[in-house]
């Protein structure tokens, strides 16, 4: 089962046009499969974002081949895109991008909503990712109410939710005190372990030590381990 | 599917909504208003006019006017003398008669016998004459009997002042006028009388004289002599068409009867413009609306940023972002439409109670008003549903 790659990419390229153009991927590649727990490590400005970016199909690369889910996402048009990106990938934000006027179950409910999942299923659905990430009992509360910790399980819930095929998350526990970071790395490992392959970009060498594979991004190419 | 996701959007759009009520509150009141006043503007315009209408229609269907045709007018001869009689016969005539105004320039109105020492006391009033049928058929009442001197074959010299022709004259407003005389042409004529009610035939600034005098007094052409037929309501139309054969038989052709259809233009005139001016307050107060609404929505956009990057990262598409902001647009100026035809109908049912006039429901104003305001809104919430749509999803991301 883990010999199944979901990311296979090669090369890929990214400049940002600016005077002058600033480059800041110059061949990456990455292979990721299935259940894999990959940390992508990197100093500040060393395209980690731009990176996830690329793999979340958020930004096209300049250049270079990236196949996900045995589909090749550089011949894709921004359709297929958005919806590929809504069926297979799960995203997880430092910023959590929790949304604080609405209840945690409406939260969840954005992602179902937005791959039309049948109505039937939807609460139970939910009820389960919420139970899954320990927030079943604040389905309720609104998302302004909920604390760091809560609002960083509740986006792992949201990302779930649409049992995606990988997991990209960006720097998740960069806010999150050690017990929240425990917690966090716990969930994401639960999802591995269902299949999911899981790509975090992160600073936390903690992370690195959790991961399958550690990758370090460095002048603009990623080296294995965790440098 | 694409059903499935409309629904969603319109599920969300609600939620939203009602995660936001003062901002959509406000939103929905800013269309409410002005969809309010547009509704209450044109319902407002269409009662008036047609209580215009129908007051314009009263006086109309009653009065009408005959004169001799142009062209033929001047060798045509004038109204006979008894036509006054003739038109009276007709059946459902009420009064008839004629009258003549005289040109100023050749008659000269004063108060004291013109000549040395007299001072400066020419009037600028008009002369008319006319005959006593023309007073009763214009609804002028006259505060003596002395209608008859009016329509004697002897051309008497009396006269009768409108109520600002002797204030100006310096004539008393009561009688009796015993003594009482002005000048025309430095001819001494007896005031016998105050008309009053002048002032709809332009009477109330003139002295009247009888018919008979006319010729008297000024060169008068026929064709300047008219004839007012007053009917009993809503007979004009049918008397008009017979007058001409009952006054002069032998010459129907010479006469032209002019009357209902001059005030059907009128009323049809002031009815659109009525509606026109309400049309262009209501359109100007809609596009304030859409302003209103269109800021909001910009504002809501550069607010939510994040949000549209978080949408696009679960996978929602540039479409479906637009939507949304489309959808909000369209639903608050619909409501806003809504509670704008309340509002409009019942400011317009105020007006109409005010002013006593009649009131009909506006039906299509009403089920109007919420596919306008849904329409404002949507037309509204382009632009920034457009630039929602453009955001880059990994930029929005960072934004928060």
């Amino acid at each position: 089962m883990r010999e199944t790659s979901v990311i296979a990419a090669t090369g890929l390229r990214r400049t940002y046009p600016a005077q002058p153009p600033v480059p800041v991927l110059h061949g990456v590649d990455l292979v990721v499969r299935r259940g894999e727990r990959v940390a992508v490590l990197g100093g500040s400005g060393a395209g980690k974002s731009t990176l996830l970016n690329i793999l979340g199909l958020l930004d096209p690369p300049d250049g270079g081949s990236y196949v996900l889910l045995e589909t090749q996402v550089t011949t894709l048009n921004h359709r297929e895109r958005d919806r590929l990106r809504a069926t297979a990938l799960g995203f997880v934000f430092q910023a959590h991008h929790v949304l604080g006027h609405r209840t945690a179950s409406e939260n969840v409910a954005l992602k179902l909503a937005t791959i039309a999942a049948p109505r039937r299923e939807r609460a139970d659905r939910i009820h389960a990712a919420l139970a899954g990430v320990g927030l079943g009992h604040r389905a309720a509360a609104l998302g302004r109410t909920l604390s760091g910790g809560e609002k960083q399980r509740l986006a792992i819930a949201r990302a779930v939710v649409g049992n995606p095929a990988v997991l990209l998350a960006d720097e998740p526990t960069g806010n999150l005190d050690d017990d929240n970071t425990a917690n966090v790395l716990n969930l994401l490992a639960a999802q591995a372990s269902a299949g999911v392959a899981v790509v975090v970009i992160t600073h936390d060498r903690r992370v690195a030590r959790w991961a399958d594979t550690a990758y370090t991004l460095s002048d603009g190419a990623l080296e294995v381990g965790a440098g | 599917m694409r059903w499935r996701h409309l629904r969603d959007e319109f599920a969300d759009v609600f939620v939203e909504i009602g995660a936001r009520r003062a901002r959509a509150a406000l939103l929905i009141i800013g269309v409410a208003l002005s969809t309010g006043v547009l509704v209450a503007s044109l319902t407002v315009s269409s009662i008036a006019a047609r209580q215009i209408d129908a007051n314009v229609a009263a006086a109309a269907s009653r009065t009408f006017t005959v004169g001799l045709r142009e062209g033929v007018g001047a060798d045509a001869p004038p109204f006979p003398v008894d036509s006054d009689d003739r038109a009276s016969r007709v059946p459902l005539v009420v009064a008839a008669g004629r009258r003549v105004d005289l040109a100023g320039s050749d008659v000269s109105v004063h108060r004291l016998r013109p000549g040395p020492g007299a001072g400066r006391t020419e009037s600028s009033a008009n002369v008319s004459a006319v005959t006593s049928g023309y007073l009763r058929a214009a609804g002028i009442t006259i505060d003596a009997p002395v209608g008859f001197l009016l329509d004697s074959p002897r051309p008497y010299a009396v006269a009768l002042l409108g109520a600002g022709a002797a204030r100006e004259l310096g004539v008393p407003d009561r009688g009796p006028y015993v003594g009482v005389r002005i000048w025309l042409n430095a001819q001494p004529y007896a005031v016998i009388g105050l008309l009053s009610d002048g002032q709809a035939v332009g009477l109330d600034d003139a002295v009247v004289v009888p018919h008979a005098r006319a010729d008297a007094l000024a060169v008068v052409a026929p064709i300047d002599t008219i004839l007012l037929v007053r009917t009993d309501i809503g007979a004009a139309a049918p008397v008009a068409r017979v007058i001409r054969d009952a006054i002069r038989p032998e010459a129907p052709e010479t006469l032209t009867v002019s009357s209902v259809d001059d005030f059907r233009e009128l009323r049809t005139g002031v009815s659109d413009q009525l509606a026109r001016l309400s049309a262009g307050v209501g359109a100007l107060l809609l596009a304030l609306a859409m302003l209103l609404i269109a800021n909001a929505m910009v504002v809501a956009v550069v607010s939510r940023t994040g949000e549209i990057g978080l949408r696009r990262a679960l996978g929602a598409s540039r479409a479906a972002v637009a939507r949304i902001f489309l959808i909000e647009g369209g639903l608050a100026g619909g409501l806003g439409g809504l509670a704008g035809a309340a509002v409009g109908v019942f400011a317009a049912l105020a007006v109409a109670a005010v002013n006593g006039w009649g009131f009909s429901f506006p039906t299509l104003l009403v089920l109007a008003a919420p596919v306008l305001g849904t329409g404002v809104g949507v037309l509204a919430s382009a632009y920034p549903a457009w630039r929602a749509a453009g955001i880059a999803p990994a930029e929005a991301l960072r934004s928060d």
